[in-house]
């Protein structure tokens, strides 16, 4: 698949911390095509974000370390390359918006400032010119009275209006491909719902591919092509959206969706939850990671950790030793699932 | 934030008011009084009385600290010398009207701090004004004249260590930080605490002998003065003599009050740098693509060099306190002197001039450090 | 597992069991003493601390042992001539002291340590004032320590769970107490504290009134900051939730914040501690802390820098060796239990 657009290939991440390291990614694989809306959806600490950081080289030694793999974007290892072509790439090729947008602006500095840094660094434009292009990328993303807002400080915006502004940053010199670390997650309910729509129509209208982080099963359900499914620093199972949520083959994913509110209908049944909790990725169980939690296991999968194979479907993997035998329904999913908004 | 300046310099008033009633009613504690040592000189003895009266010695202790305050707080020569101060305070109000009523940029703060000291100082320095500080009771003279003629040798100390503990102690933990847990940060931690747990006194009689008098001893070479100011020659020198002569003696007491002050600001400093790169923003600017140089200049270090303005003004009062142990030990003749001198002689015009003014830089310090650093951060507001 | 009732956690436990993978319950003191364990230098620290309190403790047992000599007697050598600044050197035998019992001076063998650090301008034993030193700077640490966590704490919790006309106008005498320079006032207190005739004897020139005076000014800094952690804790979930379930106001501050204060303030006492002996040191180095001719580090250091001028260096470096090994100790023990008392602290490579 050559014509993909980024292409991880068995990447390790591992940190060293004083009670021993912690296998944070361990041995992941995907590829995302052009334009393509992925979600990657697991628990925190399953190394969601921590694949996000590698695939940017953010990840700091000596705590933590790419071990392993490739990272290749646009045919290009980006392991190998050197420190200014990574740069290059940083906010240029690859955009990435963090979740807590009250942290992630530096508060000494204007919106503007902050704004035209990246264009002139990325775009070699003149002040002024830069000046015109953050105005613009500040009304693309909604943000009234555009050009008095330059000179504003990040306390004086509230959180959504922040996270405009991350965006705004993010797209404004027209990346491949957009990271979204959990973009939402510390705004309010009502606010969610709009900047993912505005985050993923000004991605589409650049042909912009997104990797969107979340444990949000509900904002990827509305928003993504395809999901990746992560545990325990491993991708558990991949799919389209549709497959996923009607017929997840993976215990784990089928307890997520069973942990999912629902608004549109009363609640028959209680909710399900997962038992347990995920293991510290320090001391990894042998064989199958979630088999402690897996009311499914059997002998096996306490031996044999299980890879990712194609499943019964046609495009969907799973990592279950069982995935063939098991027939997990859904409870409840019904076809429509625009704009919801779960917990 | 005007508003702000006003309650502060107001509790700053009561502080001081506080201040002058506790330490003139300890000096009041005393089993003898200020004239015990003139009544030792025989030929004092006709003397005494009249002293005793003239000074107020014979009334009630809270009517003679009545007598100090209102003397104390009276304009005794008051004189313009030219219309300067006036044009420089008329100036400032105009610039300050200018700049809130127009300019949006947080940074005009940093412009009016300037303007205004810049003002402040044209005016005092054309303007003649004295306070009736009374006269000392072992025979130094006026007290005004007296706290004045020494505060130019306390301010040259000061600024000096102040200076030196800023440009070494703030680098040294910025760069710390920058490599945290390389050798030179862990032996600049080891260093920091050792420096920050030795007493001033023992820096400074260390320094004073192993650097003035047995190096000259072993070497020959006279580097540094053990005792004064200056030279008893310096008035023949020529200007590169005395700037050799002045730096030879300064050095060894700015040094010794300079390096624990150097030590907690670079610990200060490399706490604060590390808590800024393990900031959110500064993830944000290195996923921009900035260089990793300018995230360090342009994002991190004026974010990390907000707090240690307050640090220093909070270190100003450890740094009088140096300054007094300095100067006895030196013999600097500045106002820390002055002050164990009175203090042993009980000479209270003199401890308390000393003492009011020690307490109004401290607060007038902290007020500057609260809005340097209100102009410095923009998300503090004055209330 | 479709009842997530009793049995399944039951089941967890034994599946974590079996996998080796049960969570041990750790307790806040076993965390507290291994992260404590980890920093050699404040181990290193306490053991010479707790060394220290010991001997300084012990000093009489030791005279009367005839392990050191009386601090404030000069030695004198078989001639009967006063031993003036003799440096370090393991005693011969031939030294003594004079006592004067029953109007008739009587000859003593002074201890064996009486030389190992040399003497003094008068002839006294280094070492021994050295340990009798100590003594002071000591009492001045813990006294003045007890009493900044006392008035920090009550004045700070006060403020802290009162807000408004409390905490305002306590907070306010807290600022006047900071806006006090410490040194200056010192200084004065020092200067006067010996002619105060209504005072008893030990507060008028002991280390005790050192103490006093130097706790009675130093508690600010203490106060503001144990209020902004009851500021910060009364707001949060547990103690929420403590008051919902019908806690009183003693419950709450005594149960739920207080000890989650209590590691800021052990670890501001602790520095405390160590500026104490410094701010002491600097007093009696001034001529206004403890009277001579009880001996203490700092009057030493001052003593001995004056010696040291004139070549006889070894009680100012051996006195000062004393004074600043004891605050390294303290600011290393401080800093020790700061990483290992912060429960935020986060697991980061050292």
């Amino acid at each position: 698949m050559s014509d993909s657009l980024l292409k991880v290939d068995n990447l390790r991440t591992y940190f060293s911390t004083e009670e021993g390291v912690v296998r944070a990614v361990d041995g992941i694989s995907f590829e995302l095509a052009p334009g393509e809306r992925r979600g990657v959806v697991g628990e925190s600490g399953s190394g969601k974000s921590v694949t996000a950081m590698s695939i940017m080289r953010l990840i700091e030694p000596p705590a933590g370390e790419i071990v392993t793999g490739t990272i290749e974007f646009q045919g290009e290892n980006l392991l190998t390359l050197g420190d200014d072509e990574m740069q290059q790439v940083r906010g240029g090729k690859i955009a990435m918006i963090f979740q807590d947008p009250m942290t992630a602006l530096n508060p000494v500095y204007t919106i503007g400032d902050q704004l035209m840094e990246t264009i002139i660094l990325h775009q070699g434009v003149s002040v002024s010119e830069a000046r015109d292009l953050a105005i613009e990328s500040l009304e693309d993303v909604q943000i009234p009275n555009a050009e008095g807002k330059l000179t504003d400080y990040p306390h004086q915006f509230s959180g959504g209006m922040r996270q405009r502004v991350m965006i705004a940053m993010g797209l404004s010199c027209n990346p491949d491909l957009l990271i979204a670390d959990e973009p939402t997650t510390a705004l309010d309910v009502t606010t969610q719902a709009q900047i993912m729509d505005l985050m993923l129509k000004l991605a589409a209208d650049r042909d912009t591919a997104v990797l969107l982080i979340t444990h949000d099963l509900g904002v990827v359900a509305g928003f993504c092509d395809t999901i990746q499914v992560m545990y325990a620093g491993g991708i558990v199972e991949y799919g389209t959206a549709d497959e996923i949520f009607h017929n997840p083959q993976h215990p784990y994913t089928w307890g997520l969706l069973g942990s999912m509110a629902r608004m549109d209908e009363a609640h028959q049944e209680r909710l399900h939850s997962i038992a347990g909790a995920p293991p510290s990725v320090i001391d990894l169980p042998i064989g199958c990671r979630f088999r402690p939690r897996c009311e499914f296991a059997i002998d096996k999968c306490s031996k044999v950790l299980p890879m990712l194979q194609p499943g019964k479907r046609e495009g969907q993997l799973v990592a279950c030793h069982r995935a063939a035998e098991l027939d997990l329904k859904t409870i409840g999913v019904s076809e429509d699932r625009s704009g919801e908004v779960a917990s | 934030m005007l508003a702000y300046i006003t309650r502060r310099l107001v509790y700053g008033l009561v502080t001081l008011l506080a201040l002058s009633v506790i330490v003139f009613s300890l000096l009041q504690m005393t089993g003898g009084g200020p004239l015990d040592r003139l009544k030792l000189n025989p030929r004092m003895g006709p003397y005494i009385k009249q002293l005793t009266e003239l000074w107020g010695l014979d009334q009630p202790a809270w009517r003679q600290y009545f007598t100090w305050l209102k003397n104390y707080t009276t304009i005794e020569e008051f004189g313009l010398q030219n219309v300067l101060p006036l044009l420089a305070i008329a100036g400032a109000a105009g610039v300050t009207f200018l700049l809130i009523k127009f300019v949006k940029r947080q940074s005009k703060g940093l412009v009016l701090v300037g303007i205004w000291s810049l003002a402040l100082y044209i005016a005092i320095a054309n303007t003649t004004i004295k306070f009736n500080w009374g006269t000392s009771f072992s025979g130094s003279g006026d007290v005004w004249d007296l706290v004045w003629s020494r505060a130019g040798a306390t301010f040259r100390l000061g600024l000096t260590a102040l200076f030196l503990a800023l440009i070494i102690g703030v680098p040294l933990g910025i760069y710390q930080a920058v490599r945290q847990y390389s050798f030179f940060d862990q032996l600049g931690t080891i260093g920091a605490f050792i420096a920050f747990s030795t007493p001033i006194f023992i820096i400074g009689i260390g320094l004073q002998i192993v650097l003035a008098l047995y190096l000259e001893k072993w070497t020959g070479v006279k580097l540094f003065y053990v005792t004064g100011m200056n030279d008893p020659g310096y008035s023949g020198m020529n200007t590169i003599e005395r700037l050799v002569d002045t730096l030879q003696h300064l050095i060894l007491p700015a040094v010794s009050i300079a390096l624990i002050s150097l030590a907690g600001y670079a610990r200060f400093q490399r706490a604060s740098m590390l808590e800024v790169l393990h900031s959110d923003y500064l993830r944000t600017a290195k996923a921009k693509g900035l260089p990793r140089r300018k995230v360090i200049v342009k994002h991190a270090l004026r974010n990390a060099m907000i707090p240690i303005v307050t640090l220093v003004s909070l270190d100003l009062a450890f740094m009088i306190g140096g300054a007094i142990i300095t100067e006895s030990i030196f013999g600097w003749p500045g106002i820390g002197r002055l002050y164990i001198k009175a203090i042993t002689e009980i000479d209270y015009p003199v401890v308390m001039a000393v003492v009011m003014i020690i307490g109004l830089g401290l607060i007038i310090m902290n007020i500057v450090a609260d809005i340097l650093y209100g102009v410095l951060d923009p998300r503090v507001r004055y209330d | 597992m479709t009842d997530p009732g009793r049995d399944t956690s039951e089941n967890l436990a034994e599946f974590d069991e079996t996998l080796g993978l049960a969570i041990e319950p750790v307790s806040q003191w076993d965390l507290f003493s291994s992260r404590l364990r980890r920093h050699k230098l404040a181990m290193i620290s306490l053991i010479f601390l707790v060394f220290l309190v010991t001997v300084v403790i012990l000093a009489p047992v030791m005279q009367s042992a005839g392990w050191i000599d009386d601090p404030t007697k000069g030695l004198i050598d078989a001639n009967g001539r006063i031993m003036r600044n003799i440096p370090p050197r393991a005693s011969s035998g031939d030294v003594f002291y004079v006592e004067i019992i029953d109007t008739q001076p009587v000859t003593f063998d002074a201890s064996p340590t009486a030389l190992v650090l040399g003497t003094d301008d008068l002839g006294r034993s280094v070492f021994t004032r050295i340990v009798f030193g100590g003594r002071a700077s000591l009492t001045v640490g813990l006294v003045a320590g007890f009493l900044v966590a006392s008035l920090g704490t009550v004045f700070g919790s006060l403020a802290g769970f009162y807000p408004g006309g409390i905490d305002q106008s306590l907070m306010r005498f807290t600022d006047l107490v900071l806006g006090l320079p410490l040194l200056p006032v010192a200084i004065v207190v020092g200067r006067i504290l010996p002619e105060v005739e209504f005072l008893p004897a030990f507060i008028r020139t002991g280390p005790f009134g050192i103490a006093l005076l130097i706790g009675f000014l130093a508690w600010g800094g203490l106060a503001r900051i144990v209020r902004a952690e009851f500021l910060s804790l009364r707001e949060k979930e547990f103690v929420e939730a403590a008051r919902a379930a019908g806690a009183g106001d003693n419950r709450i501050v005594f149960r739920h914040i207080l000890p989650n204060a209590m590691s800021a303030i052990i670890v501001q006492t602790t520095l405390i501690i160590g500026a104490a002996i410094v701010i002491e040191a600097a007093l009696s180095f001034l001529g206004f802390g403890v009277k001579p001719p009880t001996p203490t580090w700092g009057a030493m250091v001052s003593q001995g820098g004056r010696q040291a001028v004139r070549g006889f260096w070894w009680e100012m470096v051996f006195s000062g060796m004393a004074l600043v090994s004891t605050v390294l100790a303290i600011n290393f023990l401080g800093d020790g239990l700061r990483d290992a008392l912060d429960p935020t602290q986060t697991i980061e490579r050292k």
